[in-house]
């Protein structure tokens, strides 16, 4: 019944992912169909290519279009859309992107630009957490609604943690083990974490070791990070790069602390994966970090300075009362955001743009 | 019976919502952990045990690592422009003098320079342009990889001094322990 428009599509990205659960939710009105500027090999039969847009059968009601990223292709297809739904998720920082992937930062430039110009056009504007409502905001936009993104965390609960993985990790001899999940990204800044580690492993902990899930995706970014890791004496860092839902598992569960310290997150979907799994959180006060863990993480005001950041690790994966603090507010929280919560608000977004059928489908 | 709306349970409650100012919050035992191990911390730095860190000391040395991975460019070879300036003079083609080739070189020696002379009008300022301008190209690209180099081993030698002034603090510290050990067994404990 409603139409829903992603600018890539790829399995374990978290936007397709929310596309697909609303996907399924709207399916059970009508023929519910998603589109993409760019699909990964695994998508061609979920979703459907930008250029079938203007044939989509449901060009009655407005277009839900994810934003991510701007796109000239995309802000071409939707000037034949005359209603939109925005389903802002998230514009990374041009400036970090500017040293390693210029033509990226001109795209989040224009993303911007590009929110601005379909502006008129949306009926409902959405936004997954308060920071990206207020960049809406601040783009003109006044009647926002803030919906947490949906994150379907119980695929993890699900999957049978990987014997292989589990195996690999008691050969690791971590002790403890720290986890960063995050794509490796300039304002993700990986640089923090490594360094942190290296301090955690020379002042407190010998034996802690980090495993690091993310994929790789400026070369000249990660062969710095590596180059890093070694300047700074960090010892056997786990470098794993894209893994499956089954592996990730295995590393929640197998973990003592999870640590980010990311300068920019719109919602940070990997902190909501390690709360529902009861693994304590260190992270960075920044951007949307602190209003998605809430009251449920370590915040640490100066990311910067590895030193502090080694100090409350250490603390989290030895001091049991406060773990135990951490753990059960993590799974509280997790709860409030995981899908079966956040999914009916978005569902009921969508359907508040037609009166009448929210009317005869509400409880 | 009136419905009380003043009171919203944290389900009703929109979980991005920021929450109420301390309302049904626990005494913050995640603050007072905090507290202690920056307290903790100031006190090492106070003892000289960990070393502050200067603002942006971070950023500083990734930038640093960033221009050594940039710097794999020094490793390549200069471009090479040697031979290009006389292939710019666009030389008439001239046909050998032997076989069947040598008999119609008279014939194809005059279409040749006839046809030379047309294209040299038409293409050799071009080409002598274009040539000029990759020649500067390349030899500001020279001197920019120079002066990167140059200042990429500046840095990395700043780097050296500093490891090797560690080396020396860390051999002092060991030399004073071990003094303060002797010391204590002197004196008895």
């Amino acid at each position: 019944m409603w139409d829903q428009l992603v600018v890539g599509a790829a399995p374990g990205d978290a936007i397709t992912r929310s596309a697909l659960l609303l996907r399924r939710e709207l399916a059970a009105h009508g023929r519910a169909d998603i589109y993409a500027q760019h699909r990964e090999p695994g998508m061609h039969e979920l979703v459907g290519p930008l250029e079938d847009l203007a044939h989509r059968p449901n060009r009655a009601r407005p277009l839900i279009f994810h934003a991510s990223i701007g796109s000239w292709p995309i802000y071409q297809a939707l000037a034949h859309e005359t209603e939109l739904i925005l389903v802002h998720h998230n514009f990374s920082p041009p400036e970090s992107f500017a040293p390693y992937a210029p033509d990226v930062a001109s795209d989040l430039v224009r993303g911007r630009w590009e929110l601005e110009q379909i502006r008129d056009r949306v009926v409902r504007a959405i936004a997954d957490s308060e920071f990206n409502a207020q960049e809406l905001r601040d783009l003109g936009y006044t009647d926002v609604e803030v919906i947490a993104p949906t994150p379907d965390i119980g695929r993890l609960s699900r999957a049978t943690p990987d014997p292989a993985m589990l195996a690999r990790i008691t050969s690791w001899n971590a002790d403890p083990l720290v986890l960063c999940v995050a794509q490796q990204l300039p304002h993700k800044r990986i640089e923090r974490v490594l360094a942190a580690m290296a301090v955690l492993q020379q002042e407190h902990m010998p034996g802690a070791r980090l495993a690091f899930v993310g994929v790789d995706r400026f070369p000249t970014y990660s062969q710095g990070l590596r180059l890093l890791g070694r300047t700074v004496g960090l010892r056997e860092p786990h470098l794993l790069g894209r893994v499956t839902d089954a592996e990730l598992t295995a590393l929640y569960l197998r973990a003592r602390v999870f640590l980010t310290l990311s300068e920019h997150e719109g919602f940070c979907v990997p902190a909501v994966e390690s709360m529902a799994i009861g693994l304590p959180i260190v992270a960075s006060r920044r951007a949307a970090i602190p209003s998605t863990v809430d009251n449920a993480a370590l915040l640490i005001d100066d990311p910067d300075d590895p030193a502090l950041v080694a100090a409350v690790v250490q603390r989290v994966a030895t001091d049991e009362r406060l773990r135990r603090t951490l753990i059960g507010r993590g799974v509280r929280r997790a709860k409030l955001l995981a899908a079966p919560a956040s999914l009916p608000r978005l569902v009921r977004a969508v359907l508040s743009t037609e009166p009448a059928l929210a009317e005869a489908v509400a409880p | 019976m009136k419905a009380d709306h003043t009171a919203v349970s944290n389900e009703a409650r929109n979980p991005m919502e920021p929450s109420p100012n301390g309302i049904g919050r626990p005494p913050d035992q995640l603050a007072a952990a905090l507290d202690e191990v920056k307290a903790e911390l100031a006190a090492r730095r106070a003892a000289g045990e960990i070393p502050e860190l200067r603002a942006g000391e971070l950023d500083r040395q990734f930038s640093a690592v960033i221009e050594t991975v940039d710097g794999t460019l020094l490793d390549e070879p200069d471009v090479d422009t040697e031979g290009l300036r006389p292939l710019a003079e666009l030389p008439t083609y001239e046909p050998g003098r032997r076989g069947l080739v040598g008999l119609l070189a008279p014939l194809t020696s005059f279409w040749s320079r006839l046809v030379g002379a047309i294209v040299r009008r038409q293409v050799a300022p071009f080409a002598q342009r274009s040539t000029t301008i990759v020649e500067q190209l390349a030899e500001r690209q020279r001197r920019a990889l120079s002066f990167l180099g140059r200042v990429h081993l500046d840095r990395v030698r700043v780097l050296e001094y500093r490891v090797a002034e560690l080396e020396r603090e860390v051999e002092r510290l060991r030399i004073e322990s071990s003094a303060d050990n002797d010391r204590e067994t002197v004196d008895g404990p």
